[in-house]
């Protein structure tokens, strides 16, 4: 007999964008783009964060802008 | 064709080891071309000294100021060549807002409209 496996539910991810339209994608927003970089400082993708397409667009490129000006760090060990 | 006048801002990133008057200095400096350029100043902001992500030029700290203006694009040239050139400017971005701020309103009206 095969092992029963509880099924493993996955809490729904939303857009944080969607949610809250006041949250502004730029790249002096330091303390929310670090939200969406990962601990060596690259860019989460779609996927881990739940962003729509819609705006992961801009905050991929907001995060580069940061990453230019020192902002935030292009790789962190 | 008269240009059309956009909303621009500049961030620019100064050495951490600039006395206060000579990054004064170098503030009125910037917004001195703006002006006498044809530009209107909006909104001048500057950060205390802040840490850098990364050194650059073995500068770990630096002062962010940003610049908010309208004007034509023919002064960009101009401030580009004035930063990129200024030994107290480790970097600066310039960017375009007058599409963003289009955008974000745009953004903000469709979430705002079911609520009625």
């Amino acid at each position: 007999m095969g092992k029963f496996k509880p099924p493993r539910f996955k809490q729904r991810k939303v857009c944080a964008f969607t949610v809250d339209p006041q949250l502004p994608i730029d790249y002096k927003a330091v303390a929310l783009l670090r939200k969406f970089i990962s601990d060596r400082g690259k860019i989460l993708p779609r996927r881990r964060t739940g962003t729509c397409a819609k705006y992961q667009r801009p905050l991929a490129k907001a995060i580069k802008h940061a990453r230019y000006m020192a902002l935030l760090p292009y790789i962190q060990r | 064709m008269a240009e059309q006048v956009k909303e621009y801002e500049c961030c620019a990133l100064f050495k951490g080891d600039l006395e206060t008057e000579a990054l004064d200095a170098q503030i009125k400096a910037v917004s001195d071309l703006l002006t006498t350029r044809g530009g209107h100043i909006a909104r001048t902001d500057r950060w205390n000294k802040r840490y850098l992500a990364y050194p650059i030029k073995d500068y770990h700290e630096g002062y962010y100021v940003i610049f908010r203006w309208f004007s034509t694009k023919e002064l960009l040239p101009d401030l580009d060549y004035l930063l990129k050139y200024n030994e107290q400017c480790l970097r600066h971005l310039v960017l375009d807002y007058t599409e963003k701020e289009r955008k974000k309103r745009k953004r903000h009206g469709k979430v705002q409209a079911p609520q009625v």
